[in-house]
């Protein structure tokens, strides 16, 4: 039997992907702006988003029992009390037809409190549902593992000189209004409600801390109670929780990247990056062998796999295999570890 | 699979890793050669690759009878992730059964809607969501009139309603005869009506909704035998093998499940979501997350303590360091505390098999990467159970594709060669609970009881004081008789004579624990984490 391949057991780290399809969910009110087909641009309005639903009760119809669920039906009469109990007509509501009950009433839902949806990256609509709107994107996308906040875009902007540089809020000017602001290891809450409301589009960062989302989505709560709607902001991280450096093949593919367009779908935690992707991936690609540590002692640094070291015992009493990788030491020169196999990713 | 099989692998395909084992006749008998796992990523076919490479560089004289590894034969099982499920009934009592069968069947409710008259808009949002797999309409022959008129309406609710997605399973469980527009066949699907049974007890509705779980579960996954309805069958030979009643725990990352089958073939079983071993809902829910955390050992910065759990439940897989196992353990006392309350509930209406097992059966991949004292001890204090009882851990998961063997005889033979290979012993535990006063108007003191422990290392004795959990040394292979005089108490709910039982060792060694059931912690952050640390220290001992 021929030696084993040590790569082949070390999990391949997920790779950009170009053409992918996003889906962008509907809520029972909205309403699609675009049709199956259809080609948008990035940051074109394609979700007409309502806040409010409530439902709304009128008599079915031989007219109306042709609609099917999802389907629009405008200009329903909202009825008000008058005085003496009659009923005054003043305005009408925006619906889309819940459904024709067997009690011979019509349910529907409508919505208030719009916010308009834009599209995160410009492609080819392929699909409209009742719940949901298929985009193709165009350009490269990437995964982060954490995404909060709406779909938003700008232009890419590396703000940091490391990727496990850390970005103070008095770092942020009104230069990157608009931008996708690429900030380091993590930013705090702080400089997030600085480049929020500077009017920055989104932040892309290594980790993101639990309280700092917890009090970005208090934040969000607040703002959803106004009566005006904050423009679109978003935050993916692409390291995980906590303080986390951008992965080193995603660092350099953003440095590629910096000036393009892009678009963020926190719910997908996606990143979908315009133009050509060629030089993306070409930037981010490793030689053949190479993987990244994951988690402990040395995480976040890339290496060699050079060989399996077989099932051992590691510290906290873990039994399970390792492999050798050869790694930078502090004076360049490489230095060989015995890591878990389960902590490191497969970057080539 | 016969004694005419030369070799073969057994596979079992969880959500996060794959368990793999080697498996041929040796001697005459069937041993288990080698065994791996890896993350679910791994391509299988290169852990069933290493296994033998493994044997052959270990043993020269099989290294020949290797090179055909990739003709023999797999056992293979796998298990998907929990089906989350919209529940709608007309009547509480009927939603409320319902409930019951689908979480005993491995679904997770997302959201019920129970009543003649639920909030449509409410429902439809529910419907909605991408994680869920179905909207299911329960409905009951024999109700009143009211509740079966209300039944037909909302089953065309739930219908219309189901139409906003297309790739929304629509369930119809009871006498709903009348087809939903607009609802393709494959999304489609009848069931029977909700049974009055424990979630525990099998019914014709909890069998069907467990199928029709794992299909679309398995969403486009070629169809292979489902894993924890193999583990059941296993544990249920391994019962009429040993002549024992066995308690088989699993503790899988979707999903948990339990299986309690006595030796004449009885058997109670559940699958039950909420009992896997990092919910995703602690990606967003604090309080989940809170009720994981309130287990772990760990000082520190509470907020950097939920940034790592949370990090382990994005890659599960990645945590090997101290830190991780520590999460990790603490995470299988939380599933396990989440299960027995579930089983709990279903157990007080159950007729037939009675809680209590003579042996505990660990197994999935949550007990994969913990020490086994803490396995063993994460066991005590999270099923919390009067009485002694020997631990076993399939630490290669070979029970499951086992199970899937389609004849009851050729399973239990080969059970019967590989139990000693394939089970691990972490040990026995002896639990008494509470001790009780005796004496004249109970008015003994508790705690003046003692134990003695005879074995081939030789005698211990010790005094059963309350509150306490000692660790006697009992390795594998070792038995020792307890001697317990409960003294002037009662012990076991035994007093006035003594008490004698045989236990096995194990790698744990003997737990006695005389702690109360359930287990007595202080509420306050740091406090509970001392005492939980004091009684954990046992188990992490040379781990650091």
């Amino acid at each position: 039997m021929t030696l084993l391949d040590p790569a082949r057991f070390v999990v391949p780290a997920a790779l950009p992907e170009r053409q992918r399809l996003l889906r962008l969910p509907l809520g029972l009110a909205d309403r699609p702006l675009v049709a199956a087909g259809q080609r948008v641009e990035l940051g074109q309005p394609v979700i007409e988003h309502f806040r409010d639903q409530e439902a709304i009760e009128i008599p079915t119809s031989a007219q109306l029992i042709r609609l099917r669920p999802g389907d629009i039906l405008d200009n329903v009469p909202v009825s008000h009390t008058g005085r003496l109990g009659r009923k005054s007509v003043a305005t009408t509501h925006r619906t889309r037809v819940l459904e024709h009950g067997r009690d011979g009433i019509t349910r529907l839902v409508a919505g208030s409190n719009s916010i308009t949806i834009n599209a995160p990256a410009t492609g080819v609509i392929e699909a409209v549902t009742p719940g949901r709107l298929d985009l193709r994107a165009d350009g490269l996308a990437v995964d982060a593992l954490v995404g909060w906040g709406r779909p938003s875009w700008g232009r890419i902007h590396i703000a940091v000189d490391r990727p496990d540089a850390e970005i103070q809020a008095s770092r942020i000017d009104v230069a990157a209004a608009g931008a996708i602001l690429v900030v380091g290891t993590r930013i705090d809450i702080e400089a997030m409600s600085r480049a929020r409301a500077i009017g920055v589009a989104a932040v892309i960062s290594g980790g993101v801390a639990s309280h700092d989302l917890r009090q970005m989505t208090s934040s969000e709560a607040r703002q959803q109670a106004a009566l005006h709607a904050a423009a679109p902001f978003g935050l993916l991280a692409l390291g995980g929780y906590g303080r986390v450096p951008i992965p080193a093949q995603l660092w350099d593919l953003l440095l590629a990247a910096e000036g393009r367009d892009a678009g963020i779908l926190p719910a997908g935690r996606s990143l979908i990056i315009a133009g050509d992707p060629g030089p993306l991936i070409d930037a981010a690609s490793r030689p053949p062998g190479t993987v990244r540590v994951i988690s402990g002692a040395h995480r976040d640094h890339e290496g060699l796999l050079v060989g399996l070291s077989g099932p051992r015992r590691w510290d906290g009493g873990a039994y399970t295999p390792g492999g050798f990788v050869e790694l930078a030491g502090t004076d360049g020169r490489a230095e060989r570890h015995c890591v878990p196999l389960t902590a490191m990713e497969r970057l080539g | 699979m016969t004694q005419d099989t030369p070799a073969f692998f057994t596979l079992d395909r969880g959500t996060v890793s794959t368990a793999a084992a080697l498996i041929a006749p040796v001697d005459g008998r069937y041993r288990m050669l080698a065994a791996g796992a890896a993350p679910q990523a791994i391509d299988p076919v290169s852990i069933l690759e290493d296994l033998a490479w493994r044997v052959a560089r270990t043993d020269a004289s099989l290294a020949g009878s290797m090179e055909g590894w990739r003709d023999w034969s797999r056992l293979e099982v796998r298990s998907a992730r929990a089906p989350r499920g919209v529940l709608v009934a007309a009547s509480p009592l009927t939603g409320d059964l319902l409930e019951r069968a689908l979480s005993g069947a491995g679904w997770a409710v997302a959201a019920r809607f129970f009543g003649p008259g639920p909030d449509v808009v409410a429902m439809g949002e529910a419907c909605l969501d991408p994680r869920v797999d179905a909207v299911i309409m329960g409905g009951r022959d024999g109700v009143e009139e009211s509740e079966q008129e209300a039944a037909h309406r909302l089953w065309s609710r739930t219908g219309s309603l189901a139409r906003f997605r297309d790739d929304l399973a629509v369930i119809a469980c009871g006498p709903f005869a009348e087809r939903p527009e607009g609802i393709p066949d494959t999304r489609l699907f009848s069931l029977p009506a909700p049974d009055a049974v424990p979630s525990t007890a099998d019914s014709p509705l909890r069998g069907a909704a467990q199928q029709v779980g794992v299909h679309l579960a398995n969403r486009g996954e070629p169809l292979v035998a489902d894993s924890r309805t193999a583990l059941r069958a296993s544990i249920a030979s391994l019962a009429s093998i040993l002549g024992n009643r066995i308690d088989g725990v699993e503790i899988g990352m979707a999903a948990g499940s339990r299986t309690l089958a006595t030796p004449d073939g009885r058997s109670r079983h559940a699958i039950l979501a909420g009992a896997g071993l990092l919910p995703a809902e602690l990606l967003d829910d604090e309080a989940v997350a809170d009720s994981l955390l309130r287990w772990s050992t760990l000082s520190g910065d509470p907020a950097a303590r939920l940034d790592a759990l949370r990090e382990l439940t994005l890659q599960p897989w990645t945590r090997t360091d101290d830190e991780g196992i520590h999460l990790r353990s603490a995470s299988v006392r939380a599933a396990l505390e989440r299960l027995t309350a579930m089983w709990s509930t279903a157990a007080t209406d159950a007729a037939g098999v009675v809680d209590g097992a003579d042996v505990l059966v660990l197994a999935g991949g949550g007990f994969a990467t913990i020490p086994p004292t803490d396995a063993a001890l994460a066991v005590v204090d999270g099923i919390r159970r009067a009485g002694a009882v020997t631990i076993l851990h399939d630490h290669a998961g070979v029970l499951a594709p086992l199970g899937a063997l389609p004849v009851e005889e050729d399973r239990r033979r080969l059970l019967s060669d590989l139990m000693g290979d394939c089970l691990l012993p972490l040990g026995s535990a002896l639990v008494t609970g509470s001790l009780g006063k005796g004496g004249k108007e109970g008015k003994a003191e508790a705690g003046s009881g003692s134990l003695r422990v005879e074995s081939a290392l030789g005698d211990e004795r010790m005094r059963l004081e309350p509150g306490l959990l000692q660790l006697v040394d009992l390795p594998p292979g070792i038995s020792a008789r307890l001697d317990i005089d409960p003294g002037e108490g009662s012990v076991l709910g035994v007093q006035g004579r003594h008490l004698t039982m045989e236990v096995r060792g194990g790698l744990a060694g003997l737990l006695i624990d005389t702690r109360g059931i359930p287990l007595d912690l202080p509420e306050s952050g740091e406090g509970r984490r001392a005492a939980l640390a004091a009684w954990e220290a046992h188990a992490w001992v040379g781990s650091d």
